[in-house]
């Protein structure tokens, strides 16, 4: 075939346009899978030349390692107390607001405003909101005479401090997927439970939470893997302090790999990572399918 | 089982549309009464009203006696079965027919065994494990029938439950229901826009217009004796012909069309005249000169459309109307005959449409109420 040919024919074009979106794939995705693949076998820093292979001694080393033990433990119970507490928020959020009153606009605007904030101004936001000495949430716990807390300052507080300030800033898009969802639960049926005799409480449980499980699914598996990979506002707020309190998993890959130079062990703290994210990921839309009724 | 009553009930929505207006009706214990109307004539809401999903703007609804105005749909004890069934779609066919005797905190052991006589009596014994998804429409008109009954209720209220099954399952179900009525002779309400439903499943009809009640009676008489233009174009398949007229001296004239009608004072009248009251004429019978358009051929019966001098009456009725063809003089009107099969004239031919004295409807032309 000659280049002309090659050059006219419907294939060539055909990559040439898709050639951006493969190359910046390639060199952002497909490469860094591979190459930190290769990694979590070797000792290295990312200069050194010629790093030596070290088998499975990173992975080895990891069941022995304290420090990721403890992220571990922060990372579970971030993750624990995140996914039910904004996806059971936002279900709650959601069904205030899909109802036709004075104003609701608003509410659904303000309600979904922290979504598209800056996780950088959130955090000075909370930063400023929770500070010791001059926080809004100081001054009206010592009003009831509590406090003051440390919040991000105190061991104790700091980790519980990123949870109420992550789901305050992921509730909004929860609450738009819900009153999406919402608007699929007919109103027929609705009204036939209503004539069946179901009150409220009824109404909810057998009725609308059944037809919501789909998106209740979704938001539980994106929530979860959300959690599990938190990193930005533990690295703006507390730099995984004080005293290790919010160490989780990608904070200590992090330092391991940008901060200590230790590339392969951070390697394979990012693959059992992976692994672990995949693995519940499985089960949970796993279970999903046994309890979740999906109506096509 | 229970009376149903509207007194003075008007529904005004939002917007200023009043839904239903000055509605009385009472619905006798054990009655099965069709509200019939085209679409948008109130009769959904009037039976909304009932089951409490909609709460009237002044009046009073009340089921044995008691107002119930101020009760929500739980405490009034009615079923409905709606025009998509509105089954529960994530509950198999058992939850979905107990799902309103669990709300009702009936025991277990009764749940089973109600549920378990509904399933026998509609033929869904097979179907207990299914969801609402994997039954055919039939079926699952079956188990939103079937869920009313386990209830026991008060009334059922049946807003156009069979329209959306074919025409063949329709038949059957529509024979169905009125055994089912007939066997456990509860209260029912049954909303409907369809001519054959109207007239054979209901003790009585009430024919709604514009929010509005028309008229009220067993089917027949309402077929035969309509108190409005309305009621009279409404009610019957192929509509009723009606045709302007001079009423003079005891005599009708419509077109080349005179009639003798005793008792009708002079002035413009309209004229209605059933499709099967129009047959071929025999000699020395008041009649109409009628050109043969179309013919059709159902079996048991022919419909002839065509034209004869004279000017229709219009009157919404809401119903879809035929169009009139292209280049028809003014001074011609369409209209529709129904024949025995072996009649069968070519399109084109022109006949003498004989018409009985004592079948002719006489309405006041200004007002629309029936003179006789």
């Amino acid at each position: 075939m000659g280049v002309r040919r090659a050059l006219r024919s419907d294939h060539a074009v055909g990559w040439a346009l898709a050639f951006p979106a493969v190359f910046l794939i390639t060199v952002f995705g497909l490469v860094p899978i591979v190459w930190s693949f290769v990694l979590s076998f070797q000792k290295t820093n990312l200069i050194a030349p010629n790093p030596p292979f070290v088998g499975l001694a990173n992975y080895r080393a990891l069941a022995k390692d304290p420090v990721f033990r403890l992220s571990v433990v922060h990372s579970l119970i971030y993750t624990a107390l995140f996914v039910p507490l904004s996806v059971g928020g936002a279900l709650a959020l959601a069904m205030a607001l899909n109802r036709k009153i004075h104003g609701i606009r608003l509410y659904r605007t303000a309600v979904f405003v922290p979504v598209v904030a800056s996780t950088i101004a959130t955090a000075i936001m909370f930063l400023v909101l929770f500070d010791k000495n001059f926080g809004l949430a100081n001054w009206a716990l010592e009003k009831v005479g509590l406090g003051p807390f440390g919040f991000f300052e105190s061991v104790d507080g700091a980790l519980y401090s990123i949870v109420a300030m992550t789901v305050w800033g992921w509730l909004g898009f929860d609450v738009i997927i819900y009153l999406a969802a919402l608007q699929g639960v007919p109103q027929e049926l609705i009204e036939a439970a209503a004539i069946d005799g179901a009150g409220r409480w009824s109404l909810f449980r057998n009725v609308t939470l059944p037809l919501l499980g789909p998106a209740t699914l979704f938001l539980v598996v994106w929530s979860t893997i959300n959690a599990l990979q938190l990193f930005d506002e533990v690295y703006f707020l507390t730099r995984g302090g004080p005293l290790r309190a919010t160490y989780v998993v990608v904070y200590y890959l992090f330092d391991l790999a940008f901060q200590r130079g230790i590339a392969g062990y951070a390697a394979a703290i990012a693959y059992v990572l992976f692994l672990a994210i995949l693995a519940l990921t499985i089960v949970q839309l796993w279970v999903g399918k046994k309890v979740v009724y999906y109506s096509s | 089982m229970a009376e149903v009553r509207f007194e003075n009930v008007r529904k005004v929505f939002p917007g200023e549309t009043v839904a239903v207006d000055e509605f009385t009706l009472t619905i006798q214990d054990g009655e099965f009464m069709i509200l019939v109307g085209p679409s948008g004539c109130g009769k959904t809401t009037a039976l909304r009203l009932v089951a409490g999903l909609e709460k009237p703007t002044s009046g009073e609804i009340a089921i044995d006696g008691r107002v119930i105005n101020d009760l929500t749909p739980r405490d009034r004890d009615i079923a409905m079965v709606f025009q998509n069934y509105a089954l529960y779609p994530h509950m198999t066919v058992y939850r979905n027919l107990a799902f309103g005797l669990k709300q009702r905190k009936v025991p277990k052991d009764q749940i089973d065994r109600r549920v378990s006589e509904a399933s026998t009596m509609l033929g869904l014994d097979d179907l207990l494990k299914r969801r609402p998804a994997q039954l055919s429409g039939g079926q699952r008109q079956r188990v939103a029938m079937g869920r009313a009954l386990v209830r026991e209720p008060k009334a059922f209220l049946l807003d156009e439950p069979l329209s959306n099954l074919d025409a063949k399952l329709r038949v059957q179900m529509r024979a169905e229901l009125k055994q089912l009525h007939h066997r456990l002779g509860i209260t029912t309400i049954y909303v409907t826009h369809d001519q054959v439903e109207a007239m054979t499943l209901g003790d009585r009809i009430a024919v709604m217009s514009a929010g509005r009640l028309q008229q009220v009676g067993a089917p027949q008489d309402v077929y035969d004796h309509p108190v409005n233009m309305f009621v009279a174009a409404f009610i019957g398949s192929p509509a009723m012909n009606l045709l302007r007229g001079t009423a003079r001296d005891g005599r009708i004239t419509a077109g080349d069309l005179t009639v003798p009608v005793a008792g009708v004072p002079d002035g413009e009248v309209v004229l209605g005249l059933r499709p099967e009251g129009l047959r071929p004429s025999s000699d020395g019978q008041p009649s109409l000169e009628f050109e043969v358009q179309v013919v059709e051929p159902l079996g048991d019966e022919v419909i002839v459309h065509g034209t004869v001098s004279g000017q229709l009456a219009e009157i919404e009725t809401g119903e879809e109307k035929a169009e009139i063809p292209a280049g028809l003089p003014g001074s011609r009107a369409v209209i529709t005959a129904r024949f025995d099969p072996q009649v069968r004239p070519a399109p084109g031919t022109r006949m003498a449409l004989g018409v009985v004295p004592e079948r002719v409807h006489v309405f006041d032309a200004r007002t629309g109420t029936a003179i006789r």
